[in-house]
């Protein structure tokens, strides 16, 4: 199976933007970005003030940028309850991101396992190099300890965000990355801090990375991924020729 | 202007279904989707596509609920018309499944459908873009060709007659992934998920005569 190479179109108000350490950083408009060149797309809400009009924009964007695409697509941003499952099912999304980096959301994920399948729940764990991270700061919960106890009752795959890292361009938290593949027999993607294709090589040559995420406009709005795919395939990755 | 030309597909869902990812999809190669509801529609559909996510048992129970187990099988078997199952879809379209315990499933293809663990040799979730390989003609595709497509998925097709098998992918220890009886077709992996390649396969079957 080939390694993924998965755009994460970030979405504030209706206007993609970019983040640092989650915090908008960057607007942009939404005219030049084309998702084909991706594995998979990835939508997150990060509105601040979530309202019936900012699900309504979220989901014009995702409509805007889907239209000519036929890859799967996974949605997340603050999904707290099973109707938002099933609104954002209607957006067309294929697996829902449930963030499960604090214990008050195991019994959303249960429950959403239960209803929608394991292999269509995405379990998002924030981290600060080693720590979790919740409410804006890091915590004092080892990362590792929180994957041990969301194992038996998380989604089919991790999705592991540096907080750290978001933004930066400096490269995956592979240390971290590393120690939780070693670890534990769970799929995991990763995201934060992609910039360059090596960064994307030396991920993916992690067993257990099954991707990695990027979601710098630089990346979503050239041609830069297919030049990525050239490189990681030349240079022994197993990603998909396109 | 005749790729203008818009065409129906029936669809049943079955299960947790992706239909609006489906549907968005189809309307990019100018296809309507109408809902299947009653026996009749899925008799009277040109062509028929079963999709769905989620589990045997519970699909199965829906189709026996309303009815529509012989009528799948008179359509696939007797009537031999155009019919597509994608991913749950494709596993209920074999005899037995065993998520969740043993379930009759539609009988169209004689099999059944296994975990990924006790068939192939694997414990997680299958979900990425992988190869598969076709030993035969399979909607467009040509004999003896690779194609990538996508897959999501914790159980796997287990056909009991090899010639009806017409793709299978490498992962783990392989397995089956694509079968075709008379005009009907079962695929593991998500045709309208795969870009172009996939795309073209569903392209290629709403083209399929239906008489």
């Amino acid at each position: 199976m080939y390694k993924r190479i998965i755009g994460v179109v970030l979405v504030d108000n209706g206007i993609v933007c970019r983040t640092r350490n989650f915090v908008s950083d960057y607007l942009y408009t939404d005219a030049f970005i084309d998702t084909n060149f991706f594995d998979e797309i990835v939508f997150i809400d990060v509105s601040k003030n979530r309202s019936n009009e900012t699900l309504n924009l979220f989901f014009t964007t995702i409509e805007k940028l889907m239209s000519k695409s036929q890859l799967p697509m996974a949605i997340g941003g603050s999904i707290s309850s099973i109707n938002d499952i099933l609104r954002y099912r209607e957006f067309g999304a294929d697996r829902y991101i449930i963030n499960q980096t604090s214990s008050t959301s195991d019994e959303l994920v249960k429950n959403a396992i239960e209803k929608f399948g394991k292999s269509s729940i995405i379990s998002g764990v924030d981290h600060w190099q080693e720590f979790t991270f919740e409410n804006g700061e890091k915590t004092e919960t080892k990362l590792n300890e929180r994957v041990k106890n969301i194992l038996n009752n998380s989604g089919s795959e991790i999705l592991l965000n540096s907080v750290a890292l978001d933004g930066s361009l400096t490269g995956f938290d592979l240390k971290v990355v590393q120690q939780i593949s070693d670890s534990f027999k769970i799929p995991i993607i990763i995201s934060g801090g992609v910039g360059r294709w090596t960064h994307a090589l030396n991920a993916i040559e992690i067993e257990n990375v099954k991707g990695i995420c990027t979601s710098n406009i630089y990346h979503l709005t050239t041609s830069t991924i297919l030049s990525w795919r050239k490189q990681i395939i030349e240079n022994g990755g197993n990603v998909r020729e396109l | 202007m005749s790729d203008q030309i818009s065409r129906t597909v029936t669809v049943l869902e079955v299960g947790f279904g992706n239909l609006p990812s489906l549907k968005r999809v189809l309307s990019q190669i100018n296809t309507e989707v109408k809902i299947a509801r009653t026996v009749n529609d899925i008799v009277d559909a040109n062509h028929l596509i079963i999709p769905g996510v989620g589990a045997f048992g519970t699909a199965m129970d829906f189709l026996k609920l309303n009815n529509f187990e012989q009528t799948l099988r008179h359509r696939c078997l007797d009537m031999k018309l155009p019919t597509l199952g994608i991913c749950l879809g494709a596993q209920i379209m074999l005899e037995v499944g065993f998520e969740g315990g043993d379930k009759a499933g539609l009988a169209i293809f004689a099999g059944t459908v296994e975990s990924l663990e006790s068939s192939a040799g694997i414990g997680v979730t299958h979900t990425g873009w992988d190869k598969v390989e076709f030993n035969n003609n399979f909607l467009g595709i040509n004999k003896y060709s690779t194609v990538d497509t996508f897959f999501n998925h914790d159980f796997v097709l287990v056909p009991k007659n090899t010639n009806e098998i017409y793709g299978t992918c490498g992962y783990g220890n392989g397995f089956a992934v694509a079968l075709n009886k008379f005009k009907t077709f079962a695929v593991q992996f998500h045709p309208e998920k795969s870009q172009l390649a996939g795309l073209n396969m569903l392209k290629h079957f709403l083209e399929i005569d239906n008489v």
